[in-house]
């Protein structure tokens, strides 16, 4: 059922109008020694995105499940070809994304106002944070490919906006200029998508509803299993070849772990809470695209599959806390890929939603075990904060428990969900699942790694740092709680194991419900969900006393910089290296053309130039001052002219 | 009655001896003749063809000779009244003396 809506465009429009009066105000502060006010600022950005998280709220309850919403605002691109709208949609997928993308983006915008107090970019920075929120809402809440290619684009902006934040120092706008690039590469993926979905299904391919209606018209069938099928394998690999940038997937994974360079409120929201969750949102928005081609489908599970396992392993290697964290989003979202290639969109989406609840507790934890310690982020430096910062403790405990899977916890759920679908899934699954099962106990070991760097133990950095140590305002601190206690409950909405709380997995068949049964086939007996259960919980309690009896006793020096060394180095930067391979040549190729072709173009420019320098300084010589001279010339050109004239009309 | 072509015969003429005044001369009054020579040389071309044409054309070419012997008038009075001052400050009517406005 699709109904009109007349407030759709409210939605987005909240945040832009923020972000358009932050960025005012910063502007018109610009040339002051202090920055605007921050309590005002402060209000302002937290506002907006409050309102469009109550906005959402209010039409999520007014609307029942399996209903949408939609609104064409204006038309956008008319040409005989296409017509592309701003329209929006807002059905059961989109819900479920605005409702924690406003809703944890006004959380972390509050604990900003607290994390960033004093700096002097306060009110550039609120101002960027609201522009990636509206959009992000682009993203979601568009109804047509092109549309959220706009937020696509829009998100990839802010992100590189925000990494290179303190871009007083060099590494940071370096970070930030990987990141953009990289998702540039990505981008081209998606735009080729978008134009093999054209040439399939002409205007239709356009809009998520109309291609969904065309791919599943009967009449369509035969182009679909005819010439038409080169073309769905090609936009499903280009659209996964876009989402390989957005969500660091192997092979355009490097990024992430770079873009920590950025304010630890930022690691939080963008990447890991919403931004880099695009891909999957664009799977599964897409699924009845994606589960036409089995082989692409496969793809996604292998590459979602081999990220978890890498981004695990290099998490082990990580003494930077900000990096265990970035390593462990990019394993987090290889399960969520490998959900979904193994046809459980709605496990993945699931995963998306606890995971940004306990990624979000954890980085907002760690940035405020930053906050306290001035700035440091080596793990080796740290060591029995547990009774220094009790409160951050046992937030980062929260989330913790989370992500390694304790049971009940919202990070047993999902994972457990979606270990569960993957072992049912037709092709290769019991594989899938063992290696996934493997990557969860990884998982485990370097989470509690730094849980015990950082919490147990004595103290091994300044001792002047720790007597300063304090816990953090309470505009950071409730964010923290109401997101603590999100990561331990969240998982409710879906509990397999007990009946009636499937309100999540309801709201979502009406999206993906086809596409499943299509990838998934008939429902077939497999082992009942307790051993899953078992298993799953088996894995975690392995990898947390493994961890902890291991890290408790070998403690890592505090020496030199918090990089990895040795097989870590080597394992770490395995996908840079890669990535080395291409850039190399194009570097070379680069000082070619800048060394050869542009001497050569400067050195006609420069003839050019010399001519035209020549030739004045031989007409100049005729400005004797004489007026005979003078005279006497224009008289005689006067003739000239009067001469061709008449010699062209007879 | 005075043949049409002799009329713009003669204007040309005179307007050939004004340009050519005008250039060979040194003298900048001999200058400033020559070239109200030349303009009036084509002051009577205009009245020569007034003659040659009917109805409207005639009457243009007795219009515009007023008007341009008006300008003229204004002209002259700038002219010598310049000329005048350039002889103050040089002390010489030679136009060869008088290059400061080259580059």
């Amino acid at each position: 059922m699709i109904s009109q809506s007349n407030y759709l465009w409210i939605l987005p429009l909240l945040p832009l109008l923020g972000s358009a009066i932050l960025g005012a105000i910063a502007l018109a502060t610009s040339h002051h020694e202090k920055g605007a006010n921050e309590h005002r600022t402060g209000f302002l950005a937290v506002l907006f995105p409050a309102l469009a998280f109550i906005l959402t709220a209010f039409l999520s309850l007014q609307l029942e499940i399996g209903h949408s919403l939609r609104q064409v605002v204006a038309p956008w691109i008319v040409a005989d070809a296409i017509t592309v709208n701003f329209g929006f949609l807002f059905d059961d997928l989109s819900r479920i994304m605005l409702l924690f993308i406003t809703g944890i983006g006004s959380l972390i915008t509050l604990y900003s106002v607290g994390y960033m107090h004093g700096d002097r970019g306060f009110t550039r920075f609120m101002a960027y944070l609201n522009l990636f929120l509206f959009s992000m809402i682009t993203l979601v809440l568009a109804d047509n490919l092109v549309l959220t290619f706009l937020g696509w684009e829009g998100v990839g902006l802010c992100s590189y906006l925000l990494i290179g934040f303190w871009h007083k120092e060099a590494a940071n706008g370096a970070a930030a200029n990987k990141a953009f690039l990289v998702n540039r590469a990505g981008d081209l993926g998606f735009l080729l998508g978008i134009f093999a979905l054209m040439t399939l299904a002409g205007p239709a391919g356009i809009s998520y509803t109309e291609l969904r209606e065309w791919l599943h018209n009967p009449l369509n069938a035969e182009i679909l299993a005819g010439q038409g099928q080169v073309l769905v394998v090609l936009a499903a690999f280009f659209l996964f070849w876009g989402c390989t940038a957005k969500s660091a997937q192997i092979p355009l994974l490097t990024w992430l772990p770079d873009a920590m360079a950025g304010p630890t409120p930022v690691s939080a929201l963008i990447h890991a809470a919403t931004m880099v969750t695009s891909g999957v949102y664009l799977v599964t928005r897409m699924s009845d695209l994606f589960v036409l081609s089995p082989a692409i489908m496969h793809m996604i599970a292998f590459v979602g599959l081999g990220t978890a396992m890498w981004a695990a392993i290099s998490g082990l290697f990580q003494d930077d806390i900000k990096k265990v964290l970035a390593y462990s989003t990019v394993s987090q979202l290889g399960f969520m890929f490998l959900a979904a290639g193994c046809g459980a969109f709605d496990a993945a989406i699931f995963h998306v939603f606890t995971h940004a609840f306990f990624k979000a507790t954890l980085f907002l934890g760690a940035g405020s075990v930053i906050h306290a310690l001035a700035g440091e982020q080596d793990l080796r430096k740290m060591g029995g904060l547990a009774k220094t910062l009790p409160r951050t403790f046992l937030i980062l405990v929260f989330g913790w428990v989370s992500i390694i899977g304790i049971p009940g916890t919202a990070g047993f759920w999902s994972k457990d969900l979606l270990l569960e679908r993957v072992y049912n899934a037709p092709f290769m699954g019991h594989t899938l699942y063992y290696a996934a099962l493997a990557t969860a106990v990884l998982t485990a070991i370097y989470m509690t790694r730094m849980m015990v760097l950082a919490f147990m133990g004595k103290y091994r950095g300044d001792e002047h740092v720790k007597a300063h140590a304090h816990e953090s305002p309470w505009t950071m601190q409730l964010p923290m709680w109401i997101l603590a206690i999100g990561s331990l409950l969240a998982g409710f909405l879906w509990a397999g194991m007990i009946p009636g709380a499937d309100l999540f997995g309801r709201t979502l068949s009406s999206i993906v419900g086809d596409a499943q049964r299509i990838a998934v086939g008939a429902e077939h007996e497999g082992p009942s969900a307790f051993v899953f259960a078992v298993l799953g919980t088996a894995a975690a309690v392995i990898g947390l006393l493994t961890s902890f009896i291991i890290f408790t006793k070998f403690v890592p020096s505090p020496v030199g910089l918090p990089a990895p060394r040795g097989f870590g180095k080597v394992w770490t930067f395995a996908f840079d290296s890669l990535h080395a391979l291409f850039i190399k040549p194009t570097r070379a190729l680069a000082w070619v053309l800048q060394t050869i072709v542009q001497s050569l173009f400067e050195a006609l420019q420069n003839a050019i130039g010399l001519f035209a320098i020549q030739t004045s300084d031989l007409l100049r010589k005729l400005q004797s001052g004489s007026i005979r001279l003078q005279l006497g010339l224009s008289v005689g050109l006067t003739l000239l002219i009067a001469v061709a004239i008449l010699g062209r009309l007879f | 009655m005075i043949d049409i072509l002799t009329v713009q015969i003669i204007a040309a003429l005179l307007f050939c001896i004004g340009v050519a005044v005008a250039l060979v001369r040194r003298n900048i009054f001999f200058v400033l003749m020559g070239v109200e020579l030349a303009l009036n040389a084509t002051n009577l071309s205009f009245i020569g063809f007034s003659r040659t044409f009917s109805g409207s054309a005639s009457m243009v070419g007795q219009i515009v000779p007023l008007f341009s012997i008006a300008v003229a008038a204004a002209e002259a009075c700038v002219g010598l009244a310049m000329v005048i001052l350039i002889f103050r400050a040089r002390e010489s009517l030679d136009s060869e003396s008088f290059t400061s406005l080259k580059e």
